[in-house]
């Protein structure tokens, strides 16, 4: 998705995670992304990002966040005004409702990728959005509409869903006397999210709903 | 009746500390041992400190009764030196307990605790009284705004960055240099809006949140428009960084006084509280009867506060008592020392105060090192630096031995005998004990001690001087206060610009040699240079 704003412009990608780029006349901008909770209409504050447009001035030009499972969210972006300081420039929260989003099953397993597809259903409902599946069967991707099975298409969210451990290689696992260490950027480690779980001890089922939020 | 080692590490100023049958035994911040100042080094864990304790008290870890980390812990390493037996306990429950419970105050206390976020909180309320403590408000990280993290972002960013994108001043360490500045300052309605769109206030509430992301978008778009390019510049902008901080937080206080107006004593602990101003503003409010400010109120003093509440818990410490002094660092005997100075080429003679005291009436530097070294980020007359208020002169003279920032105020020790006549206001005398609180200077005293008053508000940060707590330190003022009818001397810390407090008597004796001090009065012996 492209958005211009004024003079900025502005790139939302949910294809892995979350990515968003900006552009514009100024040198800095701020990406904040923000979860709404069950029953509470107030977000709550996830991560942000300084990033800077102009080369040599530490930082990217582009925010990504590698959560792959379904959550309520927003992006804010922001800039500083001269007169007002700062100042809010664009908001988008997600919403899938109507929109095409790809399901790729990572599993050889034809049974479990049954139980996945019968939970991407239930997905679909609750969110009212169009489906297309990619997986290693294609009796189960035809399932769905296949008219969109092309490389070029511009998807809202791709999901993939698979049995993928929880490590990661951020710099917390360089050292390991700082496992567990606070750092400005790194709040999410120490967010009450359920997702992701340890995902190579739980059943197929589990595994679906905790990436799509299915209870 | 037990023995409890408390662990803080992990975010920044690591410590460790050892509190037995309910008694403080050794405190000892990470810095002091590395050499390197804990906002120069994030990340790091206790883990020289808790060597170090290990040895000095003599009592291993493992052989210990309770072992407490305070969040966010550090597993592997609580894992590493505890054999994986150890207990948690909440980062502002650490900073509550360690505030209350050393307050010495009874009757109905508000402990208030707020910093830039520890575990999930930013900030927590608790109702005292008697020695029991009711959680009232707990503010969760990711829904409430942090004065702290506008001063530590804005610390980061005011005078730009490095190649490495550092800042130049970094924050948990120079944020004393914007609170220096700021009375030389005036308001600025442009500023003050640009501080307030990253920071808001309204019933009881903090807002927005991510203040640290928000901050450092209008701190760095600031910089890079010049705003920060000039000395004046910066000032005023540092003047309403600290009356945004006051207005707002005080706005908070006089709403938790509408809604708990029985509640006139406040102890406070947690980064922000570093702020002597907005502590004397917070002193000088009406309905307030008395305040305390946890002598070592950044994240240094969460080991004490994990151990203090663990001794609560134990039934170990059942009440609010009152601290003599913060030397529950390393103390050195006589011999040790006397080993150490055979490295160097020095003059020896007996301490006597009144020759010490003759020294600094004619000026000299005097290096003043006694007992175990400080917990906390304050020079309490452990390991001091002495010198005549009487000069305004002076400033430059130690700043250039020193190597310090020109803004650095210097501040005053002050016989207890003599603060009221000094001093305007007589509340809160405990917390000043601990240099945690600025007062305003009576106007007859303005030009007799000018080396240690605020050039622009005429305030002073004293350290108030009991004969029972500290005598050598009282002994030295009084008989300086024969000679030259000032009860007063500034004493800054011993140490250079960026380097930690020191700790041992070689670093001392270096000074000495280095001429950064004329003399160095260390436990009951002079040392001069050849």
């Amino acid at each position: 998705m492209f958005t211009q704003i004024n003079n900025e412009k502005i790139r939302l990608n949910f294809q892995s995670g979350i990515k968003v780029y900006v552009d514009g006349p100024e040198t800095y901008y701020l990406v904040e992304i923000n979860e709404f909770k069950k029953n509470n209409d107030s977000p709550v504050f996830v991560e942000s990002y300084h990033i800077t447009t102009k080369p040599g001035k530490g930082n990217n030009s582009y925010f990504n966040l590698p959560i792959e499972f379904y959550f309520d969210f927003e992006i804010n972006v922001y800039r500083f005004n001269e007169d007002s300081g700062l100042q809010k420039i664009f908001s988008h929260r997600y919403n899938d409702n109507g929109k095409l989003l790809k399901f790729v099953l990572d599993t050889s397993n034809f049974k479990e990728a049954e139980i996945w597809i019968e939970q991407i259903k239930k997905y679909q409902t609750m969110h009212n959005c169009k489906i297309v599946i990619e997986s290693k069967f294609d009796e189960l991707n035809n399932s769905f509409n296949t008219k969109y099975l092309t490389k070029d298409i511009d998807f809202y969210k791709i999901y993939k869903i698979g049995r993928y451990p929880k490590s990661s290689n951020d710099w917390r696992t360089v050292d390991p006397r700082k496992e567990g260490v606070l750092w400005f950027g790194y709040w999410k480690t120490f967010w009450s999210y359920e997702h992701p779980r340890c995902w190579t001890s739980l059943s197929s089922k589990e595994i679906i709903n905790d990436i799509l939020c299915i209870e | 009746m037990s023995s409890i080692y408390g662990f803080f590490g992990g975010s920044h100023s690591p410590a460790t500390s050892l509190v037995i049958d309910g008694e403080i035994v050794c405190c000892i911040e990470e810095e002091r041992i590395t050499r390197i100042k804990a906002g120069d080094n994030f990340d790091a864990v206790a883990e020289l400190s808790s060597k170090v304790v290990e040895s000095y008290c003599d009592l291993k870890i493992l052989d210990s009764d309770h072992r407490v980390f305070v969040e966010p812990v550090t597993d592997r390493f609580a894992n590493q030196i505890t054999n994986n037996n150890y207990e948690r306990v909440s980062h502002h429950d650490a900073h509550c307990y360690g505030s209350y419970f050393t307050s010495g105050m009874d009757g109905k206390v508000l402990t208030i605790s707020y910093d830039g976020g520890g575990d999930k909180s930013v900030m927590k309320v608790y109702m005292c009284e008697d020695g029991k403590m009711n959680l009232l408000y707990s503010y969760d990280m990711c829904n409430t705004g942090s004065l702290a993290h506008l001063w530590a972002f804005s610390t980061n960013g005011i005078m730009g960055h490095n190649s490495k994108f550092e800042g130049t001043w970094k924050m948990c360490k120079d944020e004393g240099k914007l609170m220096g500045m700021a009375p030389n300052g005036y308001y600025d309605e442009k500023i003050y809006k640009f501080l307030n769109s990253c920071i808001d206030y309204e019933n009881l509430k903090f807002f927005p949140s991510n203040t640290a992301g928000k901050t450092q978008l209008v701190i760095d778009s600031m910089y890079q428009k010049g705003f920060f390019d000039t000395k004046t510049k910066r000032e005023i902008f540092s003047y309403n960084l600290q009356k945004i901080t006051e207005d707002l937080f005080l706005s908070f206080l006089n709403d938790l006084h509408i809604r708990f107006p029985e509640y006139k004593k406040l102890c406070f602990s947690g980064g922000l509280f570093a702020n002597v101003k907005l502590n004397q503003k917070i002193n000088e409010l009406d309905w307030v009867d008395e305040i305390y400010i946890y002598p070592a109120m950044g994240d240094e003093g969460l080991s004490l506060g994990a151990c203090i509440y663990k001794a609560v818990q134990l039934g170990e410490w059942t009440k609010p008592k009152k601290l003599k002094n913060l030397y529950f660092g390393l103390k050195y005997s006589d011999y040790q020392i006397f080993n150490i100075s055979k490295n160097f080429d020095f003059n020896k003679e007996f301490y006597e105060s009144n020759a010490i005291a003759k020294d600094l009436n004619e000026g000299k530097i005097i290096g003043w090192f006694q007992d175990g070294f400080e917990y906390g980020p304050r020079a309490l007359g452990a390991r001091s630096i002495l010198v005549r208020p009487t000069d305004i002169g002076t400033h430059e003279i130690l700043n250039t031995r020193l190597k310090r920032y020109e803004l650095m105020p210097f501040a005053p020790i002050v016989m207890e005998e003599y603060f009221d006549d000094i001093f305007e206001g007589n509340k809160s005398k405990y917390s000043a004990e601990f240099m945690t609180i600025c007062y305003p200077t009576k106007e007859e005293w303005i030009e007799k001690i000018p080396a240690v008053i605020q050039k622009s508000d005429k305030t002073a940060r004293p350290q108030l001087v009991k004969k029972d707590n500290c005598p050598k330190f009282w002994e030295i003022l009084n008989e300086y206060h024969k000679l030259s009818k000032i009860p007063v001397l500034l004493n800054t810390s011993f140490n250079s610009h960026n380097q930690p407090i020191i700790d041992n008597p070689e670093d001392a004796f270096i000074s000495l040699q280095n001429g950064i001090i004329d003399k160095l009065v260390i436990e009951n012996y002079v040392y001069t240079n050849k």
